[in-house]
């Protein structure tokens, strides 16, 4: 194996799959990447199991062959090479020496046999989407994925495709968070699946260019996105992802609006002297005004107002100020409407506004206050 | 003391006196003595036992000692020159009180008495299997010296029944340990088959006594007690927290002086080292309980080992406050925030013992007490320090209540070693924190309070869960229903063997929420009754669930708030589980690790 390339191409290159590389493992080739070297290409890839990348690295290639190198250390003498060409030969079974501008040196490898199989895949069907908007999409929703590994089916995205609609859901059981686009998306029947949202960050990495398309597959197993040369596989997680439609309240009728930044720096002040463990607020929802109140023993006390538009009963609702600043954070435009019932029922929060075919909103459980 | 005058006492007073066997060991022989010499104002003590007591058990005093008449009078049942009437049952001065040890001893022994009052000569008196043998004058300095001899020959039964000769000889020691540690002034000598196995001067230093018997390194690792809120006052020692031992050998407890073997005290003690201490793990204590002799009744068993109290909550309370101050006192700490000094040295500090009217509580550091306990500062840097150390005191808290060490620690610094230890410095050490181990106490201790003051969050479900569950478990459920509302959950009955859970307690942080009920529920089965346990159930589980795990990153803020919040805990040192929440480097350990000294 035998090859040169630029240090700018390795370094995006490197950039783009490096992500994947698990920090601890206990199976040592997954620390490495593997470089499969072709007479016509130089591929690189890196994988953690569950999810799998690999791309194309520019170059010139001198000899086939394939081996594995730790990634980070490879990183690393990339990153602090000088800006010259840099030349890859591998020596022995597993040693490859580099050697870039005044520096020569011999990195230790693993043999490419123990690198674990890039998936295959069996479907024909494929779906183009713009990246711009997939990227958004998880933007909006991914903050809200439950972090508990008891509940693996609340790890992941929900993505539901149908012809004329799209969506993706995320909850963790105490806030939710739904964004979806209306249009024509080339798919037979309803299209439903888990994907962890690693791979759909690392997706949305891909493209530098919003209206790049995304060419997606999936099969029972894996989800296969490939954009620009890269191409992420995805194992789909387990579900079945709670049937979220159902908790979805459908009167909620007392709206309120306010500016979205003012209550969210309110959100803010007001948490420094909330509980730490429940990071509890109080919002009393009044006729043309919110009062945002947190008193902790040992901590103190504070009350802040902002100005809002409210013309229904008063009411007190617990929030955690941490999800609530979270989500207000995630909703666009300049006014965030709220929608509420009861101060123990889920309340909406969604931009007055929504963006053209768009329908975003943001479910948040309340805390219950002592009397 | 005026010279006693023995008399038999009335039918009707006799009557009224716990019945039952006085001598059932070796051991039992030996307090009996021992006490008698206590009551005869001895000050100096010698006990001499040989095989293990069965051939001979020799103590003698120098005590007030008695006249002929009274010598031969001791003997008599129910004769006794400490009681008169019943109504001095209530409130006893004396340890004996009921003119049965003598007789009882002699019964199953053969018994001489040499004693003197110090008016003439001595008289000397023998006894067989209870039967006077002989009496003669025999000089003698005042006070008395029992010999008893092949005991229990007469009652091959209740020879059967005793223990290997090392287990008889252990209680024998333990009860002379037990009268050593509950009368410092007095002086004892304790000799086995021929062999001195302690000498103990007379001190006013309880501290001094347990040193010259378990040495200068042990004593070194006890913190004072003490405490006089409502009645009871309690003083004493007790390890801190970090040398606990294998069992409970070093326990002793007093009542009035009378060494008792109580088990409310021991478990008043228990709770107090609750969630402190590695399980199976025991502190050693040396407890002594001074309480009006009007509240306690030593009458209730033969040889006195248990008493009871009147308002035992009050008792048990009071101990288990003291020693819970104690063992959160700084002295309590571990050396860190000590001057390390040789031991030995110690020596020649004033009584820790704390009075009534004075409780020397070694919380401020200002007490007199406390003064071994507590870092001195010595230049005027640490002068400066310790000033500015007390005014920082968190609003709410008294100084000194875990505030000051930790204001000695550069917080702005923090390291995260290996994404689980906080490594932080200070002028005299380094202090490592196991993040999780730490965010648990604080979390646990949050939460108790919270629970306390009954503002137990709950954070609303949006997708309920059905949880499956077992009839036993449903029926926990509706028994505790209150205390699972108070917790914060929100549970229906959804049928006979499932619930629904609508709600949880707020800020659990990575538990799923059926989880964590399934952990709440079966600790409530396990845990006994008591509104206090519950609480504190289940603050552990939220502590848990709630706390960073090794392995989670920490800003430097959250890393100085870890810190801080600790340092508000009351009890610092550990997990609800007993394991330690940090470990200190002090500059002592360093110089000698780097061969320094
Ligand atoms: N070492 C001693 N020095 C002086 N007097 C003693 C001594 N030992 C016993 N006596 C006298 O003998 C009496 C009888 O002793 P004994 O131990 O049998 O009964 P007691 O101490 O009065 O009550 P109890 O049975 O509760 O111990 C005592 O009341 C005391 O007057
Ligand atoms: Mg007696």
């Amino acid at each position: 194996m035998e090859f040169k390339t630029q240090k700018g191409d390795l370094s995006r290159t490197l950039d783009l799959v490096l992500n994947i590389v698990p920090p601890k493992t206990t199976l040592p080739v997954l620390s490495n990447l593997l470089l499969d070297v072709k007479t016509d290409s130089i591929c690189v890839v890196s994988t953690d199991l569950d999810t799998t990348v690999t791309t194309t690295l520019k170059g010139e290639v001198i000899r086939e062959g394939m081996i594995t190198l730790p990634a980070r250390r490879l990183n690393e003498i990339i990153h602090h090479a000088g800006d010259d060409e840099i030349h890859f030969s591998l020596e022995d079974e597993t040693v490859v020496r580099i050697v870039c501008g005044s520096t020569d040196c011999r990195l230790p490898g693993i043999l490419e046999e123990e690198f674990p199989k890039i998936p295959s895949i069996q479907t024909k069907e494929r779906l183009q989407l713009p990246a711009g908007m997939l990227r958004r999409m998880v933007a909006k929703t991914a903050f809200a994925v439950s972090k508990d590994e008891t509940r693996p089916a609340l790890n992941g995205i929900f993505w539901r495709i149908e012809p004329r609609r799209m969506e993706m859901v995320c909850t963790d059981g105490y806030r939710l968070a739904r964004m979806e686009r209306t249009g024509e998306f080339p798919v037979k029947g309803k299209k439903e699946f888990l994907v962890s949202p690693k791979a759909l960050n690392q997706m949305a990495h891909l493209a530098e260019d919003s209206d790049e398309m995304v060419d997606i597959r999936v099969d029972n197993n894996y989800l296969v996105f490939s954009c620009a040369g890269t191409v992420v596989y995805s194992r789909l997680l387990e579900g079945p992802f709670p049937r979220y439609e159902q908790v979805i309240p459908k009167d909620n009728r007392k709206e309120l609006i306010t500016r979205r930044d003012r209550l969210m720096q309110s959100c803010r002040r007001v948490a420094i002297f909330s509980d730490s463990l429940t990071h509890q607020v109080q919002l009393s929802v009044k006729k043309n005004e919110l009062v945002l109140k947190s008193n902790t023993p040992d901590v103190g006390e504070a009350t802040d107002r902002v100005e809002a538009e409210y013309s229904e009963d008063e009411m007190d609702i617990g929030y955690n100020a941490t999800y609530l600043a979270d989500i207000l954070k995630h909703i666009d435009g300049d006014m965030a409407k709220f929608r509420l019932d009861s101060p123990i029922k889920a309340g909406i929060i969604e931009p007055v506004e929504q963006e053209k075919d768009e329908n975003y909103f943001c479910l948040l459980m309340p805390l219950r206050l002592a009397e | 003391m005026a010279q006693p005058v023995i008399h038999v006492l009335p039918e009707l007073v006799a009557s009224r006196i716990a019945a039952g066997e006085v001598v059932e060991r070796p051991a039992s022989v030996v307090k009996e003595l021992i006490e008698n010499a206590l009551d005869a104002g001895a000050t100096q003590i010698e006990i001499a036992v040989e095989e293990s007591g069965i051939r001979a058990i020799r103590v003698a005093d120098d005590g007030c000692g008695m006249g002929a008449e009274d010598a031969r009078l001791a003997f008599e049942r129910h004769a006794t020159s400490k009681i008169e009437s019943a109504e001095q049952l209530e409130s006893l001065g004396t340890f004996g009180f009921r003119g049965e040890a003598l007789p009882s001893i002699a019964s199953v022994s053969d018994v001489t008495l040499l004693t003197s009052d110090g008016r003439g000569e001595g008289m000397e008196i023998t006894l067989r299997g209870g039967n006077f043998e002989s009496e003669g004058m025999r000089s003698r300095t005042r006070g008395t010296t029992i010999e008893v001899r092949n005991l229990f020959h007469n009652t091959p039964a209740r020879r059967k029944f005793l223990k290997s000769e090392q287990a008889e000889e252990r209680q024998i020691r333990r009860a002379v340990m037990a009268h050593a540690f509950a009368q410092v002034k007095v002086a004892f000598r304790y000799v086995k088959d021929g062999d001195e196995l302690f000498r103990l001067p007379a001190t006013d230093d309880l501290k001094a006594r347990i040193a010259a018997l378990y040495g200068h390194d042990f004593a070194a690792t006890l913190v004072p007690v003490a405490g006089s809120e409502k009645g009871p006052v309690i003083s004493g020692y007790v390890s801190n927290i970090d040398a606990h031992h294998g069992n409970r050998a070093r326990q002793f407890f007093t009542v009035n002086a009378r060494p008792v073997q109580q088990p409310l005290l021991a478990q008043a003690v228990t709770v107090a080292f609750r969630d402190v201490l590695p399980p199976k793990r025991f502190p050693a204590l040396f407890l002594s309980v001074r309480i009006d002799p009007s509240y306690v009744d030593v009458n209730i068993h033969p040889t006195k080992r248990e008493v009871r109290f009147s308002p035992e909550r009050t008792v048990f309370s009071a101990v288990q406050s003291a020693v819970g101050r104690a063992i959160r006192s700084e002295g309590s700490v571990p050396s860190f925030w000590r001057e390390t000094r040789p031991a030995g040295r110690h020596a020649d500090r004033t009584s820790h013992l704390p009075t009534a009217t004075g409780p020397a509580l070694p919380l401020g550091g200002e007490g007199e007490g406390s003064a071994a306990w507590t870092y001195h500062p010595r230049t005027d840097a640490d002068r400066r320090d310790g000033i500015r150390a007390q005014n920082v005191a968190a609003p709410g808290t008294a100084p000194g209540e875990g505030e000051r060490w930790i204001d000695r620690l550069d917080l702005g610094n923090i390291l995260q070693v290996g994404l689980t230890f906080l490594v932080a410095a200070g002028p005299r050490g380094i202090v490592v924190v196991d993040q999780h181990t730490a965010h648990e106490r604080i979390l646990f201790e949050e939460v108790r309070r919270a629970i306390a003051g009954s503002s137990g969050a709950s954070q609303q479900l949006l997708l309920p869960e059905t949880i499956e569950t077992d009839p036993e478990t449903i029926t926990v459920v509706e028994e505790y229903a209150e205390t699972i509302a108070a917790a914060g959950f929100a549970l229906r009955p959804a049928g006979p063997r499932s619930v629904l859970l609508e709600a949880v307690p707020a800020g659990i942080r990575d538990a799923g929420p059926s989880v964590f009920l399934r952990d709440f529920l079966e600790g409530l089965r396990e845990e006994g009754k008591g509104d206090r346990s519950k609480s504190r159930h289940v603050a552990a589980t939220v502590a848990c669930h709630g706390a960073v795990r090794a392995g989670d990153s920490l800003s430097p803020a959250e890393r100085a708030g870890l810190f801080r919040r600790l340092a508000r805990c009351e009890q610092p040192l550990r997990c609800p589980h007993g394991r330690p929440t940090f470990l200190n480097l002090t500059l002592g350990e360093l110089a000698r690790r780097f061969q320094r000294e």
